[in-house]
């Protein structure tokens, strides 16, 4: 798009095209700081992830969202995801899962319905070890904890106890 | 050439090839926006894989596809302002560069780049003002996003990206005049397909 290309804003002529120097700047930034081969795989494999049977869970509620100024550095950061108030959806599930760092790996533990009876935790290479921790009579939440997760993205699968499938959203911890 | 809605219904229907289709047209303008936010590369990386996953869950809520790349944009935007705050770097406030100590434009390869000019205007485009590197990266994206992406990338407004592009190229100029990098009166841009159209 032209740029109308008047004199300086000092005065003086105006004798380099605008538009000559956006041509190679923007050579300039594919040649030197070009999206990398892996950034289009891992795009391209990112359809593959895609759960056609089960229920998205949002995220709500993010502590990352807070400034670190407020939120105080070194504090865990809070997720929270609900199912959308959308037709056909089951209302009042909540998942809270707490982020901590461990010398640069990612430790989670996340509260679960008692309705839930399986769960795992995903990244986009596959499952990660996880443990779901064992029911009780008192319909406590259930706890899914997995230690030591590389920096990435990741989210949670759960079964609940009628068979349903419900997702969270993908978060980056 | 397919359009974006029919590129997107095809893909919601498991069609590979369209789906890599919508990642070569737009992954190129999610990684400027993410390297314009100053992110790493890992830690850019990991916000356009995320704008993608966000896409793939969303991909029957998509209302609108002729603005998928400002959808796409602007979440990965909100990725950027995540990890920047998360790790303590706080969102990168427009003439507030106290804020931000990451990798810059200053750390990346200008050898790379085979023209000697080229790499005075890379080291002046370094020097410039963050607000104007963050638009400009963003711009010069291939293919050339479109305003409104770009407005979605930076939460600008639409009618102030021609404008501000206008000055922060002029201000590149005025370094460029400076350290004797101009391009040279009657330049004109290169063509598709020459050495500084592509890698």
């Amino acid at each position: 798009m032209p740029v109308n290309d008047g004199p300086l804003d000092d005065g003086r002529p105006d004798n380099g095209p605008l538009e000559a120097i956006a041509a190679r700047l923007s050579g300039a930034v594919e040649a030197i700081d070009p999206a990398p081969i892996q950034a289009f795989d891992l795009a391209r494999a990112a359809i593959g992830m895609r759960s056609l049977d089960a229920q998205l869970l949002d995220l709500m509620r993010d502590s990352a969202e807070i400034t670190a100024s407020v939120r105080g550095d070194g504090d865990d950061r809070l997720l929270s995801f609900e199912a959308p108030a959308e037709p056909g959806h089951r209302a009042g599930i909540v998942v809270e899962a707490q982020i901590s760092d461990d010398h640069g790996r990612r430790n989670v533990m996340a509260h679960l319905p008692d309705s839930v009876v399986d769960a795992r935790v995903e990244t986009a290479d596959g499952v990660v070890d996880s443990d779901l921790d064992a029911p009780d009579d008192a319909h406590d939440d259930r706890l899914l904890t997995a230690y030591g997760l590389a920096p990435g993205p990741v989210r949670l699968v759960l079964t609940t106890e009628d068979g349903a499938r419900l997702v969270t959203s993908w978060v980056s911890i | 050439m397919h359009d974006t809605a029919t590129l997107l219904a095809a893909a919601a229907s498991g069609d590979q090839a369209s789906w890599d289709e919508l990642v070569r047209r737009h992954t190129n303008l999610l990684w400027s926006v993410a390297r314009s936010f100053r992110l790493g590369a890992a830690d850019a990386g990991d916000a356009v894989q995320m704008g993608w996953l966000r896409l793939v869950e969303n991909l029957d809520r998509i209302t609108a596809p002729d603005r998928l790349d400002s959808w796409l944009a602007t979440t990965v935007r909100r990725e950027c302002l995540r990890i920047l705050r998360r790790t303590g770097r706080e969102s990168p406030i427009a003439g507030d560069d106290a804020a931000l100590d990451v990798p810059d434009t200053t750390e990346l390869d200008t050898k790379l780049l085979a023209d000697e000019r080229d790499a005075e205007l890379w080291t002046a485009f370094a020097g410039m003002s963050q607000p104007c590197q963050r638009l400009l990266r963003v711009l010069m994206a291939t293919p050339p996003p479109s305003y409104a992406a770009v407005a979605a990338a930076l939460d600008m407004p639409i009618g102030s990206i021609g404008p501000t592009r206008a000055r922060c190229l002029k201000r590149l100029r005025s370094l460029l005049q400076t350290t004797g990098g101009l391009v040279e009166a009657g330049d004109v841009p290169p063509a598709e397909g020459s050495d500084h159209a592509s890698q």
